[in-house]
């Protein structure tokens, strides 16, 4: 059996991005692929398809599109090439012609069992992506013999149906993608349309994908969305890549003859029932869209840019006939194949570790997979942010997870050299002091602290084992925190700028560079740089207003007056608001006081893939605790 | 980040029902209901329903009053109208049902609703239930619901309240789905 540090399966492009981070951070791994790199492009898309986002957006840490045509959409070949050029780029050890056969846990890690032969590892990273099978609805099995039935997996081309009629059951971008080629080959289409997600191609001259990027939609954090199961069921946005960058609605589709039912509710004795939802499911893809463009339009407005953008435009609302086909006799002989694009799903099968909730789909916070230490997901829809699924997704995703991996791996050494777990309660804390203080006494409390450390960051902060005196007080800090963040509704980037510009008037290192490398990560380095020198040359006003508040409030709370407070009502802030934002930032001097005072120096991990300009900001407050072996 | 004078109260407890969302998540054998009709012919097309019992949240459970119902055609039917048609009574199931979902769903949306009123349409053929033309169906070939609601909300989300009552809706879906019936005589 081999052994290595991190095996990664899957070499598509996020894969290989895991892999760059891991060899940046010396961190020894393989890749294995049952096939080729980017092997699902290659053999599992149909032959028009092209990326849905423009060549500008495939960003990969280590590479972006540098060919001519920014604005335009990657054919397969095109992809494929691209992500065989990264792999080799960053000299990715891949094992191709490897299909996993096994992943299971062990005492000390995981074993990986392949039809090459087995490897070991303290960690694995599954980067296999969302869409390994075609779902097909139960009753598929009700179709009659003489229909013939191909999935979006099999579809290739329209040459390869029969002749007649064809049954398109999915309105997303696969099924809309499909209904329009089909169609045009002659074949006349009839599409089961149910929930679905409209976008124009365009919009006031720029890419609907620009204007998600622009507007922030793309980064919005799994974290911050209201309902985390609900967004990552949605299906894909129903747009098409094509050169003349055309859009492909519903209604673009009826014009050319395409008939619409309802969503595919049903088979029985060999007629298609379809759902009466219709128009209902149109109606709120066309009252979703127009939130999205509303949007878009203040965000230009906010932005100043309506003088240079064409103008605001409507698109027509999706027109839906008085009373579609409720069945259709799929004995008939109007109908001679169906196509299935009702979405993919993962294949686990190989997946020994007990982590699947019902449904079938990994339990994870954030790409850690729940209940299995060193297991780690990629790819998945909104697996941190809303961008996770795109070849754009996977830098900041890949960046954020290989941090906590290289922190499990280093408190999986500190464990070991202990010789002990960090479990049993009034046992004396393995974790050595962080500050002036002696190491606190284990409790269930603590032990909690420390695992949510080492869930969330994968290392005990010196914080923690601070607080580690008293861990109620710091979960009622942390509630009372929270609490405030809710009523203010302060977004990840807001609480990045305060506590930034808190931390860094008070002079504390410790929250200036662990904040600062978060509100980087979030918005710029410089950015981050420019709020802890206190120079903001970055923010916008709004934002300006929060970071001179903060100080203001650092530094000296008796020297406010009634002017410092209409500035952030005029930044848009109401009363209700400003006080949630005056008693974040007090709580956060609060906590930074106790860290100081008691002597906790900023963890050596901070110091991982800090961005230089972050680093150099920070001239002041306590020095980075040494590096690598906190024993 | 808006302040609101008055509280937002459409009467849903809508903290309740997020909570029981999150119960019924982790115990998902909770969430099997089973609802339950009795019906009692009286004469001629008249009959009375009644509803007391059903079975939810792993045990047998009671509403506080038994419900009657009854159901009749109406004269120009030779029958003697001691109640709504069946088919009303399906309108009937649909419009509250649609109406209380807007009511929560406005009321999760922090959204004061002053009035709700919606009337309903169903259009038959009866040529169907005589038995005068098999291409008919027996059931409406439509239904039209029309609600006209006044609140605090701007004409896009009044709408988008509404369809997404419908989305959450059991008896819309049970109206636009087919539903296997099973019929047996004891």
């Amino acid at each position: 059996m081999q052994s290595t540090t991190t095996v990664v399966i899957g070499a598509g492009h996020a894969g290989l991005a895991m892999s760059r981070q891991l060899t940046a951070r010396s961190i020894d791994h393989v890749v294995l692929e049952r096939g080729d790199v980017a092997n699902t492009w290659k053999t599992e898309r149909w032959d028009s398809l092209r990326l849905l986002t423009p060549n500008w957006q495939s960003r990969l840490p280590g590479l972006t599109y540098d060919g001519d045509d920014p604005d335009g959409y990657m054919t397969m070949p095109e992809v494929i090439s691209f992500i065989d050029r990264y792999a080799r780029l960053v000299s990715a050890p891949v094992q191709r012609g490897t299909t996993v056969t096994a992943v299971r846990a062990t005492s000390d890690g995981y074993v990986v069992d392949t039809d090459q032969g087995s490897w070991r590892a303290p960690t694995v990273v599954l980067a296999t992506g969302a869409c390994n099978v075609a779902h097909v609805p139960a009753f598929a099995g009700a179709v009659p013999p003489d229909v013939a039935q191909v999935t979006s997996m099999q579809y290739r081309r329209p040459q390869q149906l029969d002749d007649g009629g064809v049954l398109v059951v999915g309105a997303s971008a696969t099924g809309i993608q499909l209904a329009d080629e089909i169609h045009r080959s002659g074949r006349p289409v009839t599409l089961a349309v149910g929930a679905h997600v409209r976008a124009p191609r365009m919009y006031r001259g720029l890419d609907i994908q620009r204007w998600m990027d622009d507007i922030g939609l793309l980064d919005e954090r799994y974290d911050e969305v209201d309902d985390i199961t609900r967004v990552r069921r949605l299906p894909s946005l129903q747009i098409v890549g094509t050169p003349q960058r055309t859009t492909l609605d519903i209604n673009a589709l009826t014009a050319n003859g395409v008939r619409l039912v309802g969503r595919l509710a049903g088979i029985s004795d060999g007629k298609a029932q379809f759902s009466g939802s219709l128009r209902n499911a149109c109606a709120m893809a066309d009252l979703k869209l127009g939130r999205l463009l509303d949007t878009i339009d203040e965000w230009a407005t906010d932005h100043g840019l309506d003088a240079q953008l064409e103008p605001p435009w409507r698109p027509e609302p999706t027109g839906v006939e008085e009373s579609p086909p409720l069945g259709l006799d799929l004995a008939g002989g109007d109908i001679r194949t169906i196509v299935w694009a009702t979405g993919y799903r993962p294949d686990y099968s190989w997946l020994q570790v007990p982590v699947l909730d019902r449904k079938g789909l990994i339990r994870h916070d954030g790409g850690v997979v729940d209940d299995a230490p060193g297991l780690y997901l990629l790819g998945m829809p909104f697996l941190r942010r809303r961008k996770s699924t795109l070849i754009d997704g996977a830098g900041a995703d890949t960046n954020e997870l290989s941090s906590h991996l290289a922190g499990y791996l280093e408190q999986a050494a500190v464990g070991r050299s202990n010789g002990a777990r960090l479990t049993q309660p009034g046992q004396e804390n393995p974790s050595p002091p962080a500050g002036f203080l002696g190491a606190a006494t284990m409790s269930a409390d603590v032990q909690r602290l420390y695992d949510n450390d080492v869930s969330g960051m994968g290392y005990v902060m010196n914080t923690s084992r601070v607080w580690a005196h008293d861990a109620v007080a710091l979960d009622r800090l942390s509630e009372l925190l929270g609490h405030v963040v809710r009523t203010g509704s302060l977004t990840f980037r807001q609480r990045g700028i305060l506590i930034t510009s808190c931390a860094s008037a008070l002079g504390d290192s410790y929250c200036s560079l662990a904040w600062g490398k978060k509100l980087a990560a979030e918005a710029g380095d410089e950015f981050a740089a420019s709020v802890l020198r206190g120079d903001d040359g970055e923010l916008d006003e709004s934002e300006k207003a929060l970071a001179v508040w903060a100080r203001q409030v650092a530094r000296d709370p008796n020297n406010t007056d009634a002017s410092d407070v209409s500035r952030l009502r005029e930044a848009g802030f109401d009363d209700a608001t400003i006080f949630s934002i005056t008693v974040f930032v007090a709580l956060r001097i609060a906590f930074s006081t106790v860290n100081d005072a008691l002597g906790a120096r900023p963890d050596w991990q901070l110091a991982d893939a800090m961005p230089t300009s972050v680093r150099d900001a920070v001239a002041f407050g306590r020095p980075l605790a040494d590096g690598g072996d906190p024993s | 980040m808006t302040t609101t004078d008055t509280p937002v109260d459409n009467g849903v407890n809508v903290a309740a029902l997020l909570e029981a969302r999150e119960a019924l998540t982790a115990a998902p054998e909770a969430a099997q209901f089973q609802w339950r009709a009795n019906c009692v012919w009286e004469h001629g097309t008249h009959s009375r329903s009644t509803i007391e019992r059903f079975f939810g949240l792993g045990g047998e459970q009671q509403h506080k009053t038994t419900f009657s119902f009854d159901a009749d055609h109406p004269e120009i039917f030779a029958s003697e109208d001691h109640g709504a048609t069946p088919v009303e009574i399906v309108l009937v199931g649909l419009a509250s049902c649609l109406t209380a979902g807007v009511a929560a769903v406005a009321q999760n949306r922090e959204i004061q609703l002053r009035s709700v009123s919606a009337t309903l349409e169903g259009d038959m053929d009866i040529q169907g239930i005589l038995g005068i033309d098999s291409d008919v169906r027996n059931g409406f070939s439509g239904i039209k619901v029309t609600y006209d609601i006044d609140a605090d909300a701007s004409a896009d989300e009044i709408k988008a309240i509404v369809a997404q009552s419908q989305k959450r809706s059991a008896v819309y879906d049970i109206i636009t789905n087919p539903t296997n019936v099973t019929v047996e005589v004891r």
